[in-house]
Formats: C-alpha cells, structure tokens, sequence
C-alpha cells in the first residue's frame, strides 16, 4: 500500500544505501553503459552462468543496490532520493536510468546467423506479465560492431512469435558492459538503448529467440529491465541531488520486493575509472 | 476530471497504482541531415515506437483519424483509455548525447489525423475530403496543421507556397492562411516540416491561422502556388502537449508538471502521441534521442 497523503510520506520509515562504482571501461559518446558490471559496491554482476539459459535476477541471488527487507504485502517501498557525485576530474555529464534487472539470457552468440533458441525454465519473478518490461542487450564479450540481430519474444498480452524489428550494433568497437543497440553518431537505424518492440507492443513477458544477421566475433547478455527513474548527471564535483516526490511530480518509483536495482548511463564522453558515488534513500509507509 | 489535490494524486499514484512510465528512443529521420532551424516529425524515424508506416498511405486528400490503437501510426503507448478517469504527463525527460544533437526542442503532440496529399503538381486549390472528422478535441480548439514529407523520397525541386481554406474552431468557414504564406523547402527530405527553417515565408512548426482563430476544426482545401514537382507529403492535424528543450549535448532535460511547472498535461483516450524535433544545430541522420514519459490518472 502506498501513501495517502503528503503526511504519510513525511511520517515515512526511511533508509539509506550507499553507492559506489568506479567503470573500467571507456565509455564511447552516446554508447549505453551497465553499471552493475563495475567494480565497486554493488558487487559486480557478470550475468555469468549457463548459455542461453534465462537466469532471473534478485535482490536475495545477485545482489545490487541494497533497498532493505522485503515489504508486507499491504505496504509498499518507494525510491524517494538520490545523491550522487563523480570525484574526478575530466569528467562527462550522462543520463542515469535506475532500472530493476529482472532477469537475462547469456552469452548470445555473435558468431552465428542460426536461430538460436532460448531455454526458459527461469521465468520474470516481477512484472510477470511483462508490462513495461524492456530488453537491452549488454556486450560480455567484445566485438566489432556493425552486424544486426532480431529477436523473437512473447509480449506483454502473452502473444508468442512476435519479431523486433532488425537491431543494429553500433561500429564502435564493443566493450564490455556497453549497450551494443546504442546508436553512434553513425548511419546506423533503428538503434536503441531499449531494444525496439514490435509495432503495438509495451513489455516482453520472455525471449524465444535470437537471431544474427551477420556474424561478428563477440558475445553479448540480453537483458530484461524494468526502467524505474532516470536523471542528468552534471559536472564532477557537483552533487546531483534528485527528490522524486519534489522533483518527479510525485512519481516516486515503486521498487518491488527483491528487485535487483542498479544503473544504465547514457554519456556524453568517457569515464573510465571515474568513482561514482552517493546514496539512495527508500521510504516505506509506517505501519 | 483531473486531480483535486495534492492527496489525491498521491494516493492515485502510490497507492493505487496508477502511474505508469513509458521509456522512448527515436532516431531522427535517416535520410538527409538537418539543417538548423528546421523542424521535423520523428513519427518515421527508427527506435522505439517503431518507425511509422501509415503516413504516406491511403486515398489522397481524404481525412484519416489516427489513434494510439492505429496500425502504423507510431504513436507512444501511453496504457490506453481510462475514461471516466482523466490521464495526464507528470513528468518527462529527453535528451541526447550524440554529437551535433543539440541544441534542440522537442515538442510532444497528439497528431489527430492527417490528409495524404499525393496531387502535389496540382496548384489550383484541392478540395479536401472530410467524410472523417477529429477524433478528439473535436471543435478543433488549440488544433494545429503541419505539412511533411512522409516518403523516403525528397519532393521535386520547387518552393511552392501553401494555402489552406479551413473552418475554426468556432465552426466559422473559409478561413484561411494569412500572407506571408509558408514557403516549402525544394527537395525537402523524409520527415521535413516543408516550410520550416529561417528566413521570410518560413513557419516553425505549424501553418499559420488567420488573425483571431485559435484552432482548425477541418480543411477544406489545400492549395500550391506551383508544381512540387514529385513526392508526396501528408498534412496532418494535432494538438500540442508538451515542449521539452534540449539545451546541450548530454544534458537531459527533466520536467515535473507537478510541482515545477504545474500543469499536468492532460492526454486524451486514444491519443497518438508524436515527437516533433526542431533542430538548433544540423542535426546528423540517424542522430538518437531519447526520454520517458511518467503518466498518472485519477
């Protein structure tokens, strides 16, 4: 249950987690970038285990950004601050999109135009019909970019056989924890930091399959989330600092019990090896 | 309907449920380059929505309604109709941090219907068929024209002027476009706003209304003042929703109709929400942009 009114949410319970990720990739200009395969606190996550296996993500199983226990069934938590700072100097303003990782299939191989089936005996443990689910797909391995794929996946209404539109790989070379359907500044359409849906669709419930175009060198993890919250990071030094009760209109994300949170950034230049840091705070309705 | 206070729309959205959030990528058109100045609709463009395909089809001159349940249309679901209850954007962001993106303007509308016009070497005035009307806001109130290119293919190399004859919405008839009349681009390119730009006879987005009107509620006829040549383009009807700056590349623009600028923008059932693009700098083909739209009912 949420909140009735503004006393509700300034009589809130309260906690606060801290964040602190440094990316060792160079990041490329409007080039996706997972923030959960970083070093740092969270611990990393490298959507490591069995190929093409959908493997669902948690709170309890894989960690993220840390929100407190799981919730009564009457209550509900809600995301109502951030307070993040890059330290380092030389640094570039991004979008940050916070994003509950619900659960992903791994290492899809680049190196084949076969059909590759997916195996799904692990279902979505949140959002199980799919609605606002989104697919993005995270390099593992990296490539040389260029080829295109298209994906099979029953939607958010339970409709199988339905197709994407073909996706392209940017041409910048992939690296690891890059979005590799992030448009360059280059020719490249219908790119997407979320991969595009079938015309009509809003969520994917799962993925049937995937299927190359071409075929490159590299491997990548795709992803289902759920985009809770996005904000503009500004210059180092310079504490952002969102409220998503007086900032957001109200539209306090609501995080789901075990939700694996963590980030998507979109940047304007690189930040390889730049410390991140700050805090999330969470209310929850006193009982 | 709307939100009577600040409780209630708490309690609608947190405890009710009855937010939702809409993530979008669109890339702009993937033909020709954008000089500055120029608006284009993304309606075509890829991402998500996907590129629409409905906007150079059908019977020319003949009115089509479009609606966010319209094969094609291309439109951002925005979780269909709530009727009795009353939808509207809390917040929104958009931004881009490709190169030569920025400076730009985004502005969100719900594009209402349009008339194909393929008879573009036509240039006595063409009488429009409107056996279709507005779906929604009926009596054209705040309802603006806009006229683009919906091929691939560049129109003929020409600078016709464009008139329109259209009843407001007062209801009152022959209407028309005042001087100066808006001046096309030649071989204007996939997704151009044809007489967007800078200089004399240039209009940025929308056709201009005669003095004193507030909407179109139909048209009645669309005139060249010369031969386009070749192309088709469409001329479409739509209501503005929200505008949204982009000031610089990887500086995302945040909104909060809220608290920051109360407004609350309301979306009507059915609405076929389309992202217009004005370009501050010569935007490249294929350029991403992206945002959210956080929607909340009563």
């Amino acid at each position: 249950m949420g909140f009735k009114n503004v006393a509700e949410i300034t009589n809130s319970f309260e906690l606060i987690s801290g964040f602190r990720k440094t990316p060792t990739a160079a990041a490329t200009v409007n080039v996706g970038f997972d923030f959960s395969m970083s070093s740092g606190y969270p611990s990393p996550n490298y959507y490591a285990s069995a190929p093409a296996e959908a493997r669902y993500m948690s709170h309890s199983r894989n960690g993220g950004i840390y929100h407190g226990k799981n919730v009564n069934a009457d209550q509900s938590k809600f995301l109502s601050e951030i307070e993040l700072v890059f330290t380092t100097a030389s640094f570039a303003r991004m979008q940050m999109i916070l994003l509950d990782y619900l659960l992903y299939y791994p290492f899809i191989d680049e190196g084949t135009t076969d059909e590759q089936p997916m195996l799904n005996d692990e279902t979505l443990q949140r959002y199980t019909d799919g609605e606002g689910v989104m697919m993005m797909a995270v390099s593992v391995a990296a490539a040389s970019g260029g080829q295109s794929f298209k994906i099979k996946y029953t939607n958010s209404k339970g409709e199988s056989g339905r197709v994407t539109p073909n996706i392209f790989m940017h041409t910048s070379s992939t690296f690891t924890g890059s979005t590799i359907s992030s448009s360059g500044n280059t020719s490249n359409t219908g790119s997407c930091l979320f991969l595009p849906l079938q015309a009509g669709d809003t969520g994917v419930r799962y993925v049937e399959s995937i299927t190359m175009n071409g075929v490159d060198v590299g491997l990548f993890s795709l992803v289902l989330v759920k985009p809770l919250f996005s904000y503009f990071l500004g210059d180092f030094r310079c504490v952002t600092h969102k409220h998503t009760v007086i900032d957001n209109g109200f539209a306090m994300p609501k995080i789901e019990n075990d939700a694996y949170l963590n980030y998507l950034a979109v940047s304007s230049g690189n930040f390889s090896g730049q410390a991140l840091m700050g805090t999330h705070k969470f209310i929850i309705k006193q009982e | 309907m709307g939100f009577s206070s600040m409780d209630q729309l708490i309690d609608k959205i947190t405890n009710q449920g009855q937010m939702l959030r809409r993530d979008w990528n669109k890339n702009f058109l993937p033909t020709t380059a954008a000089a500055a100045g120029e608006w284009h609709c993304l309606a075509k463009g890829a991402g998500f929505p996907a590129s629409a395909g409905i906007y150079n089809t059908g019977t020319n001159l003949a009115f089509q309604a479009t609606s966010d349940s319209t094969a094609g249309a291309g439109g951002i679901d925005h979780g269909g109709n709530v009727s009795p209850a009353t939808k509207h954007i809390i917040g929104a962001s958009a931004g881009s941090s490709a190169a030569t993106s920025c400076p730009a303007v985004l502005m969100l509308v719900d594009l209402l219907g349009f008339y194909r016009i393929t008879s573009v070497t036509t240039v006595t005035a063409q009488t429009l068929d409107n056996t279709v009307t507005l779906p929604r806001y009926t009596d054209g109130k705040g309802v603006m024209a806009f006229a683009w290119n919906t091929n691939t293919t560049a129109m003929g190399a020409a600078t016709p002027t464009i008139t329109l004859n259209y009843t407001d919405s007062d209801g009152t008839a022959g209407r028309t476009t005042p001087a100066v009349l808006p001046t096309c681009k030649t071989a204007a390119a996939n997704g151009l706003i044809l007489y967007s730009g800078t200089g004399n006879g240039k209009y940025n987005p929308f056709i201009p209304l005669a003095a004193g009107d507030k909407g179109i509620r139909s048209v009645q006829s669309l005139q060249l003042s010369a031969s386009y040549v070749s192309g088709e383009f469409s001329l479409g009807l739509c209501k503005p929703i929200i505008t949204l700056p982009l000031p610089a590349i990887g500086v995302f623009t945040e909104r909060d109709f809220v608290n920051s600028m109360p407004s609350l923008p309301k979306i009507e059932d059915g609405a076929n929400l389309i992202w217009l693009l004005y370009s501050g700098v010569n935007t490249p083909v294929a350029t991403s942009y992206m945002g959210h739209l956080d929607i909340g009912w009563n």
